[in-house]
């Protein structure tokens, strides 16, 4: 235990140690384009770095073979990318602690004392920049000598790259407020009093020039001796002298145009080497600046871009910045160097660069403010701030173009180690393909699809893709959204007639009518649903065959076999005109469903928003006129049956606490009732397993009379039966007799009426009674209700067949002008019998690509329709094959239909009409992720399916590698 | 003007007590410097240790302690502390001239303490709220003036890297400013001793002061003292030894738990190390954002660093050596480490390894009688020697015996 409790602590130690990389890399990039220098640039090439070198592989000779590197040498494929040098800060304060002190003047200061090496600095790293400049303080007249240090990639002690690098002045605003010092003598005495506190030089320019006048003075007088060190008490002048002997330049802090200007006469007055930091103002100088030899350390100016820029300057305190400073300086012939303007941006150096860009301040310029320039200037070597070829790998790699504001380094080296590495964000894809058609508006050329969590998260041609995300580029590809079938029933499980043979596909599903929902038979795992998908089918509305007026209700899936396959449970419902006459009946008879319908959804409306209130306040809202309830007593219709159905009750057992539940399902033959009673007995806590009693009785004049036998015992059973309730006794046995209550079911109550919602019954006055914690009990759940719910709600349509002029007035006297309903018409013949009127009222056509024949002239349905101006969703129906839904478009694209609008017709169209287009149907953000990759434009000959994503995962089809 | 006190350098020895002889019989040995002992007697004479082994003979004159069925162990060491001053620093930053000698008072609990807890040499040094701190002092708990309770009188000179203000970068500009002005004092005073005329010296008082002022820094540069020197970064650990060698002083570093990750650096040193009471410290894992313990005791420990445990009197538990080096166990060092921790590597740190630390012929006849295993909780310390001279029984400890009533030590 103890043991290894020391494995993991040497463990834990050599992490800090891999922290600081000390293994030189080996890896390549194959890229678009590499900057070795600034504005010196090489397309297509392959920068490999081996053992931490640099070589650069052009041609196309594969770069493995070319040099000779091992076959699992990891080359990392960027077909955007850039790599360019690694950057130079050429100035930071926070990098070091350097807290400003008491004195003023503290030239022995070194910046590099105050810089710890273990620090964790990956933050800055991750922005490409590997050195950086650390002030020795700020607010300060004379804060102490910059040095330059290696933020990454080196043991300590090797990280001080420059340990004197300037000597710091400022003339800046921030050093008139230096505190008073008290500083008595080493021994007082009556020659020696402890004096005053010291009020510090440099509360005006003129104090401040003074004093800076004297320092130097002194010290190109007697500092120039280096072997002199000062007493404890005097000001150490070796560094004065060492700056003006030109080993290194003093950076002034000035902004202020004055200060600027005081700066060069120093410079002038003491010829030494200027470097100007901050330098707001230092454009107004320019030419002055350039006739002394000296550079600028320009901190970028923190204002967004405005059109025109100069003429409207931003003026800070600190003088008038200008977004043109750093061109008009290099204009001029000083060298710039860019820092940013806030503390903790010391990563983005590259960005603020990029900000100013401009009239004379291009991508070299900006690259050099932040590479070269900027190594020249804090006394770099020559050469530093460039890519060579033999030299030790110092760059940055960037997936595309680092000129813009959404781009963030994928890889950082460091003296030749990798000292950043993106993180992979699993999460996020991004696809970069020749054009995206998003079916939301125009098709969009060179754009980005950023894909996170399985929904959209941007699209257009400058979305920002973040650093880590899997990348796909396929330049000649195109993106369109996920294919939606408007019907069929991939995935639907249906058994073959005969055997065991296990599952056999089809046959198809006949019109099942709304109490079986046909999704309830769907299958996520079948395998033609991969099959779909491969097909670009993404979606797909489960429909039933037709045969019955109400054929059934229509589901949406996915074809990614994802747990939350089904989308949508109400996505339609189809009705089968075959057969109808028509006219009003048809008219009146389709009211009644859409009635009946809409006070389903209302009490459910109601209970809905009763819960909601009763969530918020605690309370039930005040019982509202129970709508619902009216539904129970609609005439009876045709065919009425008071007994066939699934019942439920209670028998109560004398004094038993506990009364005893039973079903029974019970079919009503002429007075003839046979069926079967189950009961669970036996166990007191309900464990027993239940037992189902077969019976056979008579149902006369409201009298119902059962009896079930078996070995152990007879059950007779005699109830009054009313409108879905009975009650009566119940003879069990020996066991005694008993009361008992029982209701029947919805489902069945409207199953035996047949199939319409007309005769479904809520559970009584269920919108509104309340519970004892005064929930709201939900209204009884009714699959032919549901079925209709979406339809109501205005999301779904109602899919029509129609078959006969005669019904073509009734659909849309009813469905369209009554009840506004969305109404998607299917069959050729309504388009024959009654285009004009359809099309009028705004109803659309579904089709699977039938044709028509006019004048001995085949002819596209779909082109027809969409001519006549009727939106139009592709269907493969039920009994086709879900992988033709794109022939079926392509076919009407060369009967006519703009390609465009057929992929609408496979996408938004059908996802509108199915009640689906806040998830599916388009390419939008927030969307689902669910695309298709086209290997070139859609409906273009050879144009395939590469690859299919769902939810955002991708679905690699064959044929794609 | 004040005269100073004349420097009465050898004023400590007439020493706290004379040396004495004592037998020390059937104890159950840790000698620290060695595996422990089942049962054997220890000999001391005239303060020293004299012999180990069963059965050691001795005239009857020499007084003798049974400790059957008792701890025998040598007597802890504190490598550094503040206590026993009145305050751990000066306002000004660069004090060199200071010493703890002036400081320490005899009288304070702290003392008391450390003669019940059986801290017998202790090194008093002043606190890190400095640039240099002044000198520090080896001690022993026991004596009336400081001179009788001395043990070494300027082993040590306290630095420290973490600036009482400004930042890192002056304060390294300050310390390598008071030593380029010792080094000079040094130049200076040996060109003077080659030139100055004999006979003729002419006694400046101030000049002497000023001299005396400089004593410390120029004694540190001629080796004679060490600096103690304060870290609290992992930097820090870096510009300490980087210092040390750009002057070529001795130097000892005392670590907060911060230093962890310089631990490399201090291995490569081979010098011993000593922690401060402080020893754990919590920080965010920066790949997980979970907190981490970072225990430097074992992490020195899985790098081969020798380290000296400290205690602080202020905290409960912390104000017990033996509570610091359990401690250290239960963070994984084995406990013969842990136990060298707070007596044979603390008394190396603060160059008394010859003499102080463990139980071995020759030494120091400090040593502890334990009603138990020294890092059990119920172990107290029942007598205490130094020097061969019983300063402490329990059973007269009118402290103890008031918390634990009057017993045979057993209780």
């Amino acid at each position: 235990m103890r043991r290894m409790l020391f494995i993991l602590l040497a463990l834990l130690s050599v992490g800090v140690v891999s922290a600081q990389d000390t293994k030189p890399a080996s890896i390549g990039f194959r890229v678009k384009q590499l900057h070795q220098a600034p504005g010196q640039a090489q397309s297509d090439v392959v920068v490999v770095v081996r053992d931490g070198v640099v070589a650069v592989h052009t041609g196309p000779a594969d770069v493995r073979t070319a040099m000779g590197l091992p076959s699992d040498f990891e080359i990392v494929d960027l077909p955007e990318g850039v790599v360019v040098p690694a950057f130079v800060l050429a100035h930071s304060r926070t990098l070091a602690q350097v807290a400003d002190p008491e004195e003023s003047l503290m030239p022995a200061t070194v910046a590099a004392d105050a810089f710890d090496p273990f620090d964790d600095r990956r933050a800055v790293v991750r922005g490409g920049v590997t050195t950086a400049y650390l002030s020795p303080g700020l607010a300060r007249l004379v804060a102490g000598q910059g040095s330059v240090v290696r933020l990454a990639g080196t043991e300590v002690g090797g990280h001080v790259l420059v340990r004197h690098a300037s000597l710091r002045f400022a003339l800046t605003d921030s050093v008139r407020s230096a505190p008073n010092v008290f500083n008595p003598p080493l021994l007082p005495s009556l020659d020696d009093p402890i004096p005053g506190a010291e009020i510090q030089p440099g509360k005006t320019r003129a104090g401040a020039m003074d004093a800076l006048r004297g320092l130097l003075r002194r010290a190109a007088a007697e500092g120039r001796d280096a072997a002199k060190a000062p007493d404890v008490d005097a000001m150490d002048l070796r560094p004065i002298a060492r700056a003006l002997a030109g080993e290194f330049p003093i950076r002034i802090a000035a902004d202020r145009s004055a200060d600027v200007a005081a700066a060069i006469e120093l410079a002038r007055e003491f010829k030494f080497k200027l470097v100007i930091e901050g330098g707001n103002e230092a454009w107004r100088h320019a030419a002055d600046l350039a006739s002394i030899g000296a550079s600028v350390v320009l901190r970028a100016v923190a204002v967004p871009p405005v059109v025109g820029n100069d003429l409207a300057p931003v003026t800070f305190e600190s003088g008038e910045g200008r977004r043109s400073a750093a061109a008009t300086l290099i204009a001029a012939g000083v060298p710039v160097a860019i820092v940013p303007p806030f503390v903790g941006e010391e990563g983005e150096v590259l960005f603020h660069a990029t900000r100013l860009l401009g009239p004379g301040f291009g991508t070299a310029e900006a690259l050099a403010s932040v590479t070269t320039s900027a190594a020249r200037i804090v006394g770099l070597p020559e050469g530093t701030g460039t890519i060579a070829a033999g030299k030790s790998a110092e760059f940055v790699v960037y997936g595309r173009n680092p000129f813009s504001t959404h781009e963030r380094p994928l890889f950082v080296f460091s003296a030749g180690r990798l000292v950043h590495r993106a993180k992979d964000k699993g999460d996020v894809v991004a696809i970069t393909v020749g054009r995206v058609h998003t079916c939301d508006g125009d098709p969009i050329d060179g754009a980005t699809v950023v894909v996170e969590d399985g929904k959209i998260r941007a699209v257009g041609k400058h979305v920002s893709v973040p650093a880590g995300a899997k990348w796909i580029h396929r330049p000649d590809a195109v993106v369109v959204p996920g294919f939606v079938d408007g019907g069929t029933q991939v995935g639907l499980r249906a058994y073959a007639s005969a055997g065991e043979g296990g599952l056999v596909l089809g046959p198809k599903f006949g019109a099942v009518g709304t109490e079986a929902p046909l999704v309830e038979n769907f299958d996520r795992d079948l395998p033609d649903l991969r099959a779909a998908a491969h097909a670009g089918v993404t979606s797909a509305a489960l429909t039933p065959g037709f045969g019955k007026l109400v054929a059934g209700g229509q589901a949406v899936v996915k074809t990614g076999g994802g747990k939350d396959s089904v989308i949508a449970k109400s996505a339609g419902v189809v009705i089968d005109l075959a057969g109808n006459a028509g006219g009003a009946p048809l008219a009146k008879q389709l009211d009644g469903f859409v009635e009946s319908a809409k006070k389903y959804h209302e009490s459910w409306s109601s209970y809905e928003s009763s819960l909601a209130e009763w969530k918020r306040t605690g309370k039930a809202s005040a019982p509202k006129a129970p709508e619902s309830r009216s539904l129970g007593t609609v005439t009876a219709p045709k065919g009425k049956d008071p007994i066939t159905g699934t019942w439920t009750g209670e028998i109560k057992m004398g004094r038993s606490p506990r009364p005893l539940p039973f079903t029974m399902s019970a079919k009503l033959e002429g007075t003839k009732v046979t069926g079967e009673l189950t009961m669970t007995m036996g166990g007191r806590r309900g464990g027993g397993q239940p037992r189902a009693l077969p019976f056979e009785g008579t149902f006369e004049g409201g009298k119902l009379k059962i009896e079930a036998a078996q070995e152990q015992m007879t059950v007779t059973v005699e109830a009054t039966v009313g409108r879905d309730v009975m009650e009566g006794t119940v003879k069990l046995g020996p066991i005694g007799d008993a009361t008992f209550s029982a209701s029947r079911g919805e489902s069945d109550a409207a199953a035996s009426s047949g199939g319409t919602p007309q005769d479904s019954k809520p559970a009584e006055g269920a919108a509104t009674k309340a519970a004892d914690d005064g929930r709201p009990k939900p209204p009884a759940k009714n699959d032919n209700g549901e079925a209709w719910r979406a339809i109501v709600a205005g999301k779904a349509a109602v899919f029509v067949h129609i078959t006969a002029e005669a019904q073509v007035d009734a659909v849309v006297e009813s469905l369209r002008g009554k009840h506004d309903l969305k109404v998607v018409a299917l069959g050729t013949t309504a388009l024959k019998q009654g285009l004009q009127r359809l099309a009028a009222a705004g109803v659309a056509f579904g089709t699977s690509g039938e044709m028509l024949t006019e004048d001995g002239m085949p002819e596209s349905a779909a082109d027809k329709a969409f001519r006549a101006k009727m939106p139009v969703v592709f269907r493969t129906g039920a009994s086709g094959d879900v992988r033709d839904l794109y022939g079926i478009a392509e076919i009407a694209v060369r009967e006519g239909v703009d390609p465009e609008d057929a992929l609408r017709m496979i996408t938004r169209q059908p996802a509108r009409f199915l009640g689906v287009l806040d998830r599916v149907g388009s390419i939008e953000r927030g969307k689902d992720a669910d695309l298709v990759i086209l290997s070139g434009e859609p409906f273009t000959p050879g144009a395939r399916v590469l690859m299919t994503m769902i939810d955002g995962k991708i679905l690699e089809t064959e044929g794609s590698r | 003007m004040r005269i100073p006190r004349p420097f009465i350098a050898f004023a400590f020895l007439a020493a706290f007590v004379s040396a004495q002889d004592l037998l020390v019989r059937n104890a159950r040995l840790v000698p620290v410097a060695g595996p422990d002992v089942a049962k054997t007697d220890v000999l001391i004479r005239d303060g020293r240790i004299a012999a180990i082994g069963e059965g050691l003979k001795a005239d009857l004159s020499i007084p003798v302690i049974d400790a059957a069925g008792r701890t025998v162990m040598p007597a802890y060491v504190l490598a550094g502390t503040t206590e026993g001053l009145d305050r751990a620093n000066e306002n000004m930053e660069i004090t060199p001239y200071v010493s703890v000698l002036d400081a320490i008072d005899p009288t304070r609990p702290f003392f008391d303490d450390s003669v019940r807890d059986g801290v017998y040499t202790i090194h008093v040094m002043p606190g890190s709220r400095t640039v240099i701190g002044g000198a520090g002092r080896v001690i022993r708990p026991v004596g009336r003036v400081v001179e009788d309770m001395t043990i070494v009188p300027d082993p040590s000179v306290t630095f420290s890297m973490v600036p009482p203000q400004g930042n890192r970068a002056t304060q390294m500009a300050k310390l390598r400013g008071a030593l380029d002005d010792a080094k000079r004092y040094l130049e200076n005073k040996e060109a003077a001793a080659d030139t100055r005329p004999s006979g003729s010296v002419k006694l400046d008082l101030e000049r002497l002061a000023i001299e005396r002022r400089r004593e410390t820094m120029a004694r540190l540069l001629k080796k004679q003292m060490t600096a103690f020197t304060y870290c609290s970064e992992p930097g820090d650990v870096v510009r300490a030894l980087a210092l040390a060698k750009e002057y070529g002083y001795q130097q000892r570093l005392v670590l907060g738990p911060g230093t962890w990750k310089a631990v490399d650096l201090l291995a490569a040193e081979k010098q011993p190390v000593i922690v401060s009471p402080e020893m754990e410290t919590e920080e965010t894992d920066p790949d997980t954002g979970k907190p981490v313990r970072r225990e430097l005791p074992a992490i020195l420990h899985a790098k081969g660093v020798p380290f000296a445990l400290t205690a602080r009197p202020t905290s409960l538990g912390q104000r017990y050596l033996w509570y610091q080096a359990a401690s250290v166990v239960r963070m994984g060092v084995p406990r013969d480490v842990a136990l060298r921790a707070v007596t044979l590597t603390a008394a190396e740190s603060i160059g008394l390894g010859k003499t102080k630390g463990s139980i071995e012929t020759g030494k120091d006849g400090d040593l502890l009688v334990l009603s138990d295993d020294p890092l059990s909780g119920r172990s107290w310390v029942d007598v205490g020697v130094i020097e061969g001279k019983v300063v402490y029984e329990r059973r007269t400890d009118r402290r103890m015996v008031e918390v634990l009533g009057l017993g045979d030590g057993k209780n």
